[in-house]
């Protein structure tokens, strides 16, 4: 305890340098914590919204189907398997390439046929029940979607595609709602179609090329054309995105950690070096030389406590008001293609803190017993005589 | 003098090594000491002073021969024992004060005790009568560098004496301080070593001081050249 309030005093003591330090080193504590807290945030946000609107609890695939693979999508189907057909339990979706017309343009897309009645993706598929014009498929589409190809609820398009024995066919299809989703996988170039409707387009009844799980299967039915896909599969491409942001962050955290750390020991190891005659009075009145070690390495600790102290100051409404508010996302971002929505909301946990402080207060113990470690070898007298080791 | 002394001297030696061979700062030493001793050590200026000082204080290590202070061999303790005779038997006053600049004259002088781990209670007593004794209770929130060299020198006397020490090592505690400054702290040392029976050691060339002492060793190049007894 005794040391605990002589390394105080001589912290305070120290006066604007110890200030600066310190600052220095909030600063560390506050990046760290916020850009570690945006990615934690970025990926729950993805995930969140990727397994509501895409992902459910883990799909089936059809063995041939690759959804980086158009010319595969024409062959990747089959009937639904009798051990996934629960209607409470699984979406059953059919891709099928297509061409639609819209504004005499030509563009290729993807249809994807979903029950209207389903509740396990949160897409709005209940729309595609709306009457559409006598002649028309009623479609959904999503609102990027919508803004690229510059249609809107209410237009029509006409649309080819092949059916299951190689025939082209044709039909106008009635766009019945523009759902809005922050997922691109479910918006850009397609088309939401029931089910049933595309089953008979393309001549395939009860066919699907991949099936949603409402949660994760306990026991996986075996099927020979169809592959389990777990969230951890599908979701790891989403993770290496995230990791790889937070792993060329990391370069930032050590060029601060080394900027505050540096600081930290120089201001160590001059004191040191200036305060021979006051450690070796400290000597003489009774302290170990491994006590005076113990003093320097926590007055150097001090400045992460006290840090920590103000970057919670000053970083604590901060935090709070992003965990709890998030902060708009420039429109240009949706580029990237990350379902990130127009709010980021960066997840701040007691882990985060813990482990940000943890690490700083290691570096620091470290970087401030190196200059004082060689006290311990030092004789009393030398000390008072300002020799140095 | 009689009885066991305090502190004891055989044999003492004590070298540097040197380019070419060893340099004997203090060379064949014997001495002892007896409790309330006034005694001084004197000599010009590299005669080895401070060096037996610094070894009877556990600041440095002897290179041969053997010191005991209350019949413990100096030699033969750890780095933690030498701290806590440090703490608990020994006292120093030093030529500059050495007094922690950034605490007041009451945190300093309560610092030993703090060491000692004494009550807050304890602690406050025994720091204000030692301030009291040392003539200082006006300056108890004053820190060293608003008081003069005299009144360091005193606060640093009181920092020694609080916590009662059988043996307080002086090392030229007068050099930096005027005539009047200098007798009215020897007499606060004189006043201590009568009333609480503190064996005072002081080394020294300034006369003012050994016109106080009762004894007096005369070194020269680390030799004992004069050891009498003065004043009685």
């Amino acid at each position: 305890m005794l040391l605990v309030r002589l390394a105080f005093k001589n912290t305070m003591a120290a006066g604007v340098r110890t200030w600066l330090n310190t600052f220095i080193l909030s600063l560390t504590f506050v990046f760290i914590i916020l850009i570690n807290g945006i990615h934690t945030g970025m990926y729950l946000q993805i995930v969140r919204a990727r397994i509501a609107d895409e992902l459910g609890g883990g799909q089936y695939w059809h063995a041939d189907y690759d959804p980086f693979d158009p010319f595969s999508l024409e062959e990747s189907h089959a009937p639904l398997p009798l051990s996934l057909q629960n209607s409470e339990k699984t979406v059953p979706i059919l891709v099928v390439p297509a061409t639609i017309y819209p504004h005499g343009q030509m563009q290729s897309v993807v249809l994807k046929g979903i029950s209207p009645e389903q509740s396990i993706l949160q897409l709005p598929t209940s729309s595609l029940k709306r009457s559409a014009p006598a002649g028309t498929i009623p479609v959904m589409i999503g609102m990027r979607m919508a803004r690229d190809f510059q249609l809107s609820e209410g237009d029509t398009v006409a649309a080819r595609w092949r059916t299951h024995d190689g025939a082209f066919d044709a039909m106008d299809f009635a766009i019945v709602s523009v759902f809005k989703s922050d997922v691109q996988a479910v918006d850009q170039g397609q088309l939401w179609i029931p089910l049933e409707n595309l089953q008979r387009m393309v001549q395939t009844p009860n066919h699907a090329t991949f099936i949603v799980l409402r949660d994760e299967l306990q026991i996986l039915p075996q099927e020979a054309s169809w592959q389990f896909h777990s969230l951890e599969d599908l979701l790891a491409d989403t993770r290496l995105l995230v990791e790889s942001k937070r792993a060329s962050a990391v370069w930032l955290y050590a060029i601060l950690m080394l900027l505050a750390m540096l600081a930290i020991f120089d201001t160590q190891a001059l004191s040191v070096f200036r305060r021979h005659k006051e450690l070796g009075t400290l000597m003489a009145l009774g302290l170990t030389p491994s006590k005076v070690v113990q003093l320097i390495t926590l007055e150097g600790c001090l400045h992460g406590i006290l840090a920590a102290i103000l970057a919670t100051v000053y970083g604590g409404p901060v935090f709070w008001y992003l965990g709890a508010e998030g902060y708009p996302i420039p429109v240009d971002t949706e580029q990237f293609g990350l379902a990130l929505g127009e709010r980021m909301v960066p997840v701040f946990s007691v882990g985060l803190f813990a482990g940000t402080f943890g690490t700083v207060m290691l570096f620091l113990a470290v970087i401030s017993y190196w200059p004082a470690r060689k006290i311990a070898k030092l004789q009393p007298s030398d000390a008072l005589r300002g020799r140095s080791y | 003098m009689s009885g066991e002394p305090i502190i004891s001297i055989h044999h003492l030696n004590k070298k540097f090594p040197m380019a070419g061979g060893n340099f004997y700062a203090l060379s064949q030493i014997n001495l002892s000491f007896q409790t309330a001793e006034f005694a001084g050590l004197v000599g010009p200026s590299g005669s080895g002073k401070t060096t037996l000082l610094n070894l009877i204080g556990t600041l440095d290590r002897a290179s041969e021969g053997e010191i005991k202070i209350l019949g413990k061999e100096l030699g033969q303790l750890s780095t933690k024992e030498a701290a806590e005779m440090r703490m608990k038997v020994l006292g120093f006053i030093f030529q500059t004060h050495n007094l922690l600049p950034i605490y007041t004259v009451y945190e300093n002088v309560e610092l030993p005790l703090l060491l000692l781990k004494w009550q807050a209670s304890d602690r406050h007593k025994a720091v204000m009568k030692t301030l009291d004794w040392v003539g200082l209770t006006d300056k108890v929130k004053s820190r060293p560098p608003q008081l003069s060299g005299g009144q360091c020198q005193r606060a640093a006397i009181a920092r020694v004496m609080v916590k009662g020490p059988g043996i307080v090592l002086a090392d030229e505690p007068t050099a930096n301080l005027d005539a009047e400054n200098s007798h009215s702290v020897l007499q606060t040392m004189k006043r201590l070593n009568q009333e609480l029976k503190t064996t005072f050691l002081f080394s020294t060339h300034d006369e003012k001081v050994i016109r106080y002492l009762d004894r007096k060793i005369t070194l020269e190049d680390g030799k004992i050249i004069e050891d009498e007894i003065q004043n009685k």
